[in-house]
């Protein structure tokens, strides 16, 4: 029997004036989508291999001598473009894509009696900072001052947040109160049919009907990608955009059930419908956005002004405390005499306390759009957005991810330096200063290379919260439709 | 006869369920983004001050005249609260000096806002007009004609005498009404918060651009009512009508804006030629500038220096020396504050050798500003303009753009900045001159005294005017009553040829 409801209701969507526009609308949207990124993902790829050239050819330069590489560190480590970018873009072009490795070479000038010494700056991580007012001890942002309006990317997550959740609500609005209005309710539940069977034929019928177009929708899309050449997929690739799909369908999924609900609890088809609409406008389209703007009051963070006075004094400090302690100026003699030790620990205890001051800060910005983050998640559309990013390697975990990744390449270095320094009788052993670290060139081979890579169970991760969320709203709603549908007077 | 029929429609609106909980709704939303934008306001407000401050500090500290580089800020808009537009996207300081000529480019911001942020969509009060009070009106029109047919009472109210043009003329102002009402509350909502807030103050004219908003706000609730009945009157159903109409809205004020501009900022690239060129025109002034500077040199009767002077042991540059490919002239300043007395026999030759080259570099970034500006205008304007034109298809896009023209937040409104920041550089270039500032010592040293800054113009910047915001906004407005007319032309020949 209920197959015969779903067919029904399937035929009756499919000959609808509302399927017609669906399906013209998401083909549309999908055909822009795939030819609006077709050039993004290889002009981003040339950027990013040519920056990988550019830091092993600089990585090149300075391996003439261990100190070199020491002062220099290894460039700018760049993050790999996702393929995977036409499903969520993920506000990528406000997220940086480059970790410096590297200094400004600033030198503090050490006085003893009747001599005086330069300790020079070594290498450390410095992340682009997101307050415009940091420039002056971080690398500014480009001002490529974007004078275009505002816009929404369209990708794969605009779609399925905006376009399948309005589907949703369209098609199901007076699945049940329109048929009461018609007095066809009454009828199909006089034949042996039970309610149950009802309401999953209703809602099987609307899943297909919106599925159907999307499916073709997607499949669409990256023909057009597939043929053009323009992405060459990898297994895992596939992977994620079967979870992209089905998160889509998920969602999907909650708005035909809210419509259900709300079809079922009113009694005219125009009060549900009115009453649907407002629910998506406030809680698809405003809330992630109110939310958004609203949350990053929620928490304070020290002005940049405040952040600047305390990074200047803690190094000031640092340097009071070593520099009292340094009695000569450093030479070069095995073993390493204690003002050449001293001052080699003191360049790199500088190095590590403005590496991790900074991370501190950048870590407070980040924590900001956490909490807003959070926060958005009672919105659906902001789930299924978040829950895209992660399974397409795009936006804020990804962007974690890469901060993490080069955090881990940081040590590697830094353990390969002093590793190398070892081998070397002629040093003394005293890694930071010209008179502690070894002279010899380094073997460009034997430098561990940053290379970003894009790890599936990392996304995944990411992504489980969003899909537990998705499924918690769905199944609420899926046993308030039951509920609210079988306690329902047919009148 | 009409008078009653528009009673019966106000009445008819006024007591549905949509109307009270769509305003219901639209006011809650106004009450809390007009509290969002407040505080947004306050915060960069804060941080103009602040950066005010810093820079005037930093300008009096100057000691000579080729030192002097003030930094001016762009004051945040107030109106920014109703339509928050271009105004807190594009550079907010600029540093104005005197070999060049500022354009967009050369901005920076001030601020400790949190760019990552920007990753949520700005909603400000126009777009909760646009969206949720444009609902309203498509919910009010797509059964006015349709829904009356069907039900009958539409034959009911032909049977009397009365002509089919006042019919839709009660049918529309009747809806109009009841689309305003909530629209003039949520502006009344609105200014009631900014007043209590006691952080903004608004002038006479400011209350005319919001005036003007208010205005092209009914000009749009209008002409997507008359969308809306349109559908009604040439569909027969009420659901088709009402299936319609939402698909339009949705994709009229949701997506379409969204996708024009996509399109264009993904299929089009900036015409990288062009700037290339430019590069080719300013590295040919810059030549110019350096070789008729190495001629002075050569000719100037002190032989040996070539580009560089001897002063306290130290080698000091003094011009172009290095030239790179850059969007202006290398910016020198000077600030030698002891100068050896065995130096001091070169001073005259100094000073001789500012006097010429200083109004010739200006000179020079002159021209360079000549290159600058329109390949500007060429590649970064030329896809704003085209992105802009598209949207126009969408009358909620026109709408926007109108309501920003209001407010002074559009694209020009933020460009006076520059245009200003170009006008005052001139000043301070006069000021140069008056001073005698380049044949002066204290152009490059301050050992016998800082210069004073007492009489120093100061960077004011005004927004537009009224009548300047009015005129830009005028076209988008012209296009929406032009819409508003055809649709009721439409309208109108479809209901009265048709058959009850």
């Amino acid at each position: 029997m209920i197959f015969h409801i779903v067919k029904r209701e399937l035929y009756d969507h499919l000959s609808s004036l509302r399927f017609a526009l669906t399906t013209l609308l998401i083909l549309i949207l999908m055909i822009i989508n795939a030819v609006a990124y077709l050039g993004e993902y290889n002009q981003q790829m040339k950027i990013y291999q040519k920056n990988v050239a550019a830091t092993h050819n600089r990585l090149k330069r300075h391996s003439d001598t261990l100190y070199h590489l020491v002062l220099k560190g290894p460039g700018d480590l760049h993050k790999k473009p996702s393929s995977l970018a036409f499903c969520a873009d993920g506000g990528k072009a406000l997220l940086f894509t480059h970790v410096r490795g590297g200094t400004a070479s600033r030198t503090r000038r050490w006085e003893g009696k009747d001599t005086s010494y330069q300790f020079i700056e070594i290498w450390r991580l410095v992340y682009p900072q997101a307050s415009p007012d940091l420039i002056f001890i971080s690398p500014p942002r480009s001002n490529t001052w974007s004078i275009m309006p505002d816009f929404i990317k369209i990708d794969w997550a605009f779609v399925t947040a905006i376009v399948l959740s309005f589907m949703g609500i369209l098609f199901t609005f007076d699945a049940i109160s329109g048929e009461q209005e018609h007095g066809t309710l009454r009828l199909m539940l006089a034949n042996s049919v039970s309610r149950n069977a009802v309401i999953c034929g209703k809602f099987l019928g609307a899943f297909f009907s919106i599925a159907i177009p999307f499916l073709i929708g997607t499949i669409v899309s990256l023909s057009i990608i597939y043929l053009s050449e323009a992405i060459q997929f990898k297994g895992s690739d596939w992977m994620r955009m079967a979870g992209i799909v089905c998160v889509a369908l998920v969602y999907t999924s909650i708005f035909i059930l809210l419509g259900l609900v709300v079809s079922t609890l009113t009694k005219q088809s125009s009060t549900s419908l009115v009453i649907l609409l407002l629910i998506w406008t406030v809680w698809v389209v405003l809330t992630p956005n109110v939310l958004g703007s609203l949350s990053s009051r929620l928490h304070s963070r020290p002005s940049p002004k405040e952040f600047v006075t305390q990074y200047r004094n803690s190094r000031q400090d640092l340097q009071t405390r070593y520099f009292a302690r340094i009695k000569e100026p450093p030479r070069r003699e095995i073993p390493a005499t204690i003002a050449t030790a001293l001052g080699a620990e003191y360049v790199n205890k500088d190095a590590e306390l403005r590496d991790r001051l900074h991370a501190d800060y950048l870590s407070t910005e980040l924590r900001q759009i956490q909490t807003a983050r959070y926060l958005t998640r009672i919105s659906p559309a902001a789930v299924v957005q978040y829950a895209f990013e992660a399974l397409a390697g795009t936006g804020l975990p990804r962007h974690l991810d890469f901060i993490s990744q080069t955090r881990q390449y940081a040590k590697q270095f830094r353990q390969f330096l002093i590793d190398t320094d070892r081998t070397d009788p002629e040093s003394p052993h005293a890694i930071g200063i010209p008179e502690g670290t070894s002279q010899k060139p380094v073997n460009l081979d034997a430098i561990p290379k940053f290379e970003d890579r894009h790890r599936f169970s990392e996304d995944f991760n990411a992504a489980i919260v969003d899909l537990l969320l998705l499924m918690l709203f769905l199944l609420v709603l899926f046993i308030g439709t039951f509920l609210s549908f079988l306690r329902r007077e047919i009148e | 006869m009409f008078l009653v029929l528009l009673r019966r429609e106000i009445l008819a609106h006024l007591i549905t369920f949509r109307f009270a909980i769509t305003v219901i709704v639209c006011l809650l939303l106004v009450v809390i983004t007009t509290l969002i934008r407040i505080d947004d306001y306050e915060q960069r407000l804060a941080s103009y001050n602040t950066a005010r401050n810093v820079h005037r500090e930093a300008l009096l500290a100057t000691r000579t005249y080729s030192d002097l580089r003030p930094k001016i800020d762009r004051s945040p808009n107030p109106l920014s609260i109703f339509n928050a537009g271009m105004d807190d996207r594009l550079g907010n300081t600029l540093r104005i000096y005197y070999t060049n000529i500022p354009l967009l480019w050369d901005a920076e911001s001030h601020g400790s806002g949190n760019l990552f942020i920007d990753y949520f969509y700005r909603i400000d009060l126009v777009f909760i007009f646009q969206f949720v009070l444009s609902l309203l009106a498509l919910l009010f029109a797509y059964d006015a004609i349709a829904g009356e047919r069907e039900a009958g009472t539409l034959r009911l109210t032909m049977s009397h005498p009365i002509s089919r043009s006042a019919i839709l003329a009660a049918k529309y102002f009747g809806a109009m009404i009841c689309l305003v009402l909530p629209l003039i509350i949520s502006f009344a909502i609105a200014l009631i918060w900014i007043v209590l807030s006691g952080s903004i103050f608004f002038s006479g004219d400011d209350f005319l651009r919001i005036a003007g908003i208010l205005l092209t706000s009914i000009i749009y609730l209008s002409a997507i009512y008359l969308i809306g009945l349109l559908i009604s009157a040439a569909v027969h159903r009420t659901a088709t009508a009402l299936m319609l109409s939402l698909f339009i809205w949705v994709v009229l004020i949701l997506v379409y804006p969204s996708v024009s501009v996509f399109a264009v900022n993904q299929l089009t690239r900036e015409r990288d030629n062009k700037i290339n060129s430019s590069f080719g025109a300013i590295w040919q002034i810059q030549e110019t500038v350096n070789k008729k500077e190495s001629e002075y040199l050569k000719n100037d009767g002190v032989n040996g220096e070539s580009d560089r002077f001897l002063r306290d042991n130290y080698l000091v540059h003094i011009g172009v020396s290095a030239p790179e490919i850059a969007n202006h002239i290398e910016f020198k300043s000077y600030d030698w504050r002891d100068i050896a007395p065995e130096s001091e026999k070169f001073m005259p030759h100094a000073i001789r050798y500012h006097q010429f080259l200083t109004p010739l570099r200006i000179r020079a970034a002159e021209k360079m500003g000549l290159v600058r500006m329109p390949v500007f205008k060429q590649t970064r304007f030329w896809r704003a303009k085209i992105a802009r034109n598209l949207l126009r298809l969408s009358p909620a896009a026109m709408y926007d753009l109108a309501t920003q023209a209001w407010a002074g937040t559009d694209l020009y409104g933020v460009t006076d900045f520059f245009e200003d920041a170009r006008q005052y550089r001139r000043t301070l270039i006069d000021y140069l001159y008056d001073k005698d500032a380049f044949s002066s010592r204290q152009w490059f040293a301050s050992d016998k005294g800082t210069i004073n800054l007492d009489d120093l113009p100061r960077f004011v910047y005004q927004r537009a005017s009224l009548q300047t915001n009015a005129s830009r906004a005028l076209p988008d407005l012209q296009f929406l009553l032009l819409l508003n007319i055809l649709l009721f032309l439409a309208t109108f020949s479809i209901f009265v040829t048709q058959e009850i």
